[in-house]
């Protein structure tokens, strides 16, 4: 009771209010990522209460989220992995004139995940404190194992094509600084290679690119007239919410199961999430050619992991991504270190932020509603001023990210690679998915043979029987997939 | 009036962080850059624009929140915004070279770690020295890292951990946070002198190693005690040793490496603001001076405080006294353990 009279002031809505705008705007401009922006408001919400500071970050982090997507369905432009799953139907939806309905269900799976999220979160945060430390680097390797798999056998139209997409995606990611051991590996000697690929150019070249150039491809159409802008068309219906509602509530838990184990992220969830929906699906064939339920699966999913990812941070000090390490700081800012007192120690006080994080829900819902008509006209925008406009977006968007001329060049690169890989028909989720993961996957299966000094097969049966589990199930899964299409094709 | 107009912009600059990224902060730098080649006009000594300072790792790290408080407070008294530019990449060695390489005016200035300094050249290839690369423009402050352990498991002093871990080389796990970073050095240094041989497994920062100390999956570890405060306050965790000369104030009851006779020279992590070699030594002093400045304001000193980091600074002549011979050390650290 305490705790709902200490949101119930005016001051903790208006803060919540300010974080979620700045968050969209922040979330919405390609090169702008939330976490630099939670950095740099930081050291202003130490001045203010905790119940005013706190909501404040976190309203910001959400709308961030969020806002990422905005980018994503209009422009294919993606601010930050969480949106990648996104952009698969985002931009078909767009040109079928669907604009406005992608947007709106993009702001309803995400607010009903995060709130469905929070308010397990609400339930679990002291119940459940030590499933945070159930994943091991066993078990983390095989969750990430499976997810990448996932990804391929029910995300793209070919396994094999999928295969290689991914095996593109890992060898990428380990250019640069090897992260277990202090070498470098395979920089060709090269410079600009030895910090590694960036993700953000990396992102806006395989999407946004090719998005372009299918632009300025219709710019030039036959007729040799211009073609009449794209109409963002009417809003969502509640029947096609309704229709969603399955996939809402499968990648909302999914979602929040990823939440509670440190270091697996929205990428996972996102990208499981569409996995998922998709073999449940009885119109399979409609994701990535414009699916709403393919929104609703990516957007509920990564939101999800929100709330959650706030059950180790409490309870154990442990963040699990770069925005609660940075939440982390507030929260010790504030007299409140998280840890397993913390909730014994400040219970109303944390209660209240739980609660906060309902109300910022709720907000998010009102203001990008109020935004999203205003938003979805862009595209209605003639290609011929549209077309540039984008082209700034990237550009800028890529050196405003870290001042370093060199991502132009990433950015360049992969602007080729995307605009070869949609015409040769691959998929690029695989390959992105891949890309994200590597490293984790690295350290995990490092880990697991550090650890296991009697030999893996040995350790993994006898302490570690989880990951064995795992590991099964997938291939299981991928055994019945294969099987049910060869059935279905002969 | 050109010095009224960049005052302006000094007092709105210090109000927002100073920040490289994003539209709004480039408008501010635009904004100034145009406010202050007014203020330049009337006042040409140094700094007359936005002094960059590069760090090294990515977004939302200790070294960025530490920069965003320095960046917040320090225009007052540099008379210019301090602008944070992230350069992450290769340990910390790719931004570390960009300073290198950039010119020597006191408008580039690196924001990096002992480690990066003086440990790393030693198990790297740098087209650079870091000793004649660079000179030292203030020292932050610094962490010491205590050892603990898992409640659960049995040890209770350092040398019972010591002759268990003794007699079964390779046995004892030390999870740490990355190759040649501080709890890796720290436990390097223990390795090196005792001749224990344990099994070091790399994790992605400190966070995941103290979730992998209460999973039960690491014997050991070492961290700043800050970090493990609210895990060993629930019990969850028993702190063995201090990796100190003297015993911590905070843990009067918990014995320190010097009192045990264990190597604590040169375990520490020590945050270090440093300019190319050739920086003119009065433009050295004049940012030297505003941090001197920084260090007596209260509000820099609260903010501090609430995030919990020391204040232990040195300033740029003192530190400088201090590297060579620290870089030596760590080399033939780097060498006993490689033998």
């Amino acid at each position: 009771m305490t705790a709902v009279a200490l949101v119930m002031h005016w001051q903790v809505a208006v803060a919540v209010s300010i974080g979620v705008a700045i968050g969209i705007l922040v979330g919405g401009l390609p090169g702008l990522t939330t976490a630099t922006a939670i950095a740099i408001v930081l050291p202003f919400s130490f001045f203010v209460e905790p119940l005013i500071g706190l909501p404040f970050l976190i309203g910001l982090y959400k709308g961030g989220i969020f806002g990422g997507s905005i980018p994503a369905i209009l422009i294919a432009t993606p601010g930050t992995g969480a949106s990648v799953a996104t952009i698969l139907d985002g931009p078909a939806l767009v040109r079928k004139g669907n604009g406005r309905k992608a947007l709106e269900m993009a702001l309803y799976a995400s607010v009903t995940g995060d709130t469905a999220s929070d308010v397990l979160t609400l339930l679990l945060v002291v119940p459940f404190a030590a499933a945070a430390l159930l994943a091991g680097p066993p078990e983390m390797a095989a969750i990430l194992f499976a997810a990448i798999v996932l990804t391929i056998i029910a995300g793209t139209t070919s396994w094999l094509r999928g295969a290689i997409m991914a095996c593109i995606g890992i060898l990428l990611a380990t250019v640069g600084r090897d992260p277990l051991e202090f070498g470098q590996r395979l920089t060709f000697g090269m410079d600009i290679l030895e910090g590694g690929i960036p993700l953000l150019p990396m992102l806006i070249g395989l999407f946004a690119i090719p998005e372009l150039m299918r632009m300025i491809a219709l710019r030039k159409s036959a007729t040799g007239r211009i073609p009449p802008p794209v109409d963002p068309g009417p809003g969502l219906t509640l029947g096609e919410f309704k229709r969603a509602g399955r996939t809402i509530a499968r990648s909302t838990f999914l979602g929040s199961i990823i939440g509670i184990v440190p270091g697996m992220g929205q990428p996972v969830a996102a990208f499981s999430g569409y996995a998922m929906a998709k073999r449940a699906s009885p119109r399979p064939e409609e994701f990535g050619r414009g699916s709403l339920e393919g929104i609703a699966a990516a957007e509920a999913a990564n939101n999800a992991v929100n709330g959650p990812t706030l059950i180790p941070l409490l309870t154990l000090g442990i963040p699990g991504d770069k925005i609660t390490a940075i939440l982390l700081g507030a929260f010790v800012a504030h007299g409140l270190r998280p840890g397993p007192q913390l909730v014994e120690q400040h219970g109303p006080v944390i209660l209240a932020i739980l609660l906060a994080m309902l109300l910022s829900n709720l907000l998010l819902l009102v203001i990008a509603r109020v935004l999203i008509p205003a938003v979805a006209r862009l595209v209605t925008m003639d290609p011929n001023l549209l077309a540039p406009i984008v082209l700034v977006l990237a550009w800028t968007g890529v050196y405003l990210y870290r001042s370093d001329s060199s991502d132009l060049f990433f950015l360049a690169l992969f602007g080729v690679l995307g605009v070869l890989a949609r015409r040769g028909k691959f998929d690029l989720a695989p390959m992105v998915l891949a890309f994200i993961l590597c490293e984790s996957l690295e350290y995990s299966v490092g880990q697991t043979l550090n650890l296991a000094r009697d030999g893996v097969l040995e350790y993994l049966l006898l302490d570690r029987p989880g990951a064995i589990i795992i590991l099964l199930s997938v291939s299981g899964v991928a055994l019945w997939v294969g099987l049910s299409e060869k059935r279905s094709l002969s | 009036m050109g010095r009224i107009v960049g005052k302006a912009f000094v007092i709105m600059t210090s109000l927002w962080s100073g920040e490289h990224h994003g539209v709004l902060s480039a408008l501010i730098v635009l904004a100034t850059a145009l406010g202050f080649s007014a203020y330049a006009a009337a006042d040409d000594g140094f700094p007359t624009r936005p002094v960059t300072l590069v760090i090294p790792f990515s977004a939302g790290g200790s070294h960025d929140l530490n920069a965003r408080v320095v960046t917040r407070v320090i225009p007052r008294y540099l008379g210019q915004p301090m602008v944070v530019r992230l350069v992450p990449g290769a340990g910390g060695q790719k931004g570390a070279l960009a300073v290198a390489e950039s010119e020597p005016d006191g408008y580039t200035l690196l924001f990096g770690h002992n480690l990066i300094d003086q440990l790393q050249p030693h198990v790297s290839d740098l087209p650079y020295d870091p000793m004649t690369a660079f000179r030292t423009v203030w020292k932050l402050n610094q962490a010491t890292a205590v050892i603990y352990v898992s409640a659960e498991k049995g040890y209770t002093t350092l040398e019972g951990l010591l002759s268990f871990g003794l007699e079964r080389p390779g046995e004892l796990v030390f999870p740490n946070s990355g190759k040649w970073g501080f709890s890796f050095t720290v436990g390097a240094m223990l390795m090196a002198h005792t001749g224990l041989r344990v099994n070091m497994v790399p994790y992605k920062g400190g966070a995941p190693v103290r979730a992998a100390m209460l999973a039960g999956d690491g014997d050991f570890a070492s961290a700043p005690y800050l970090n493990v405060r609210s895990i060993h306050q629930a019990g969850k965790v028993r702190i063995l040793a201090s990796v100190t000369a003297d015993r911590l104030k905070i843990l009067p009851e918990v014995p320190s490496f010097g009192e045990l006779g264990l190597p604590h020279e040169g375990a520490i992590m020590e945050r270090i603001v440093m300019a190319p070699a050739g920086t003119p030594d009065d433009r050295v002093r004049v940012l030297e001076d505003a941090f001197r400045k920084l260090y007596r304001d209260p509000s820099f000193n609260d903010l501090m405080d609430k995030m919990g980091e020391s204040l232990d600074y040195m300033a740029a002549a003192e530190y400088d006294a201090i590297r060579p011979g620290r870089s030596q050390a760590y080399k033939a650290l780097v060498a006993a353990l490689l033998r």
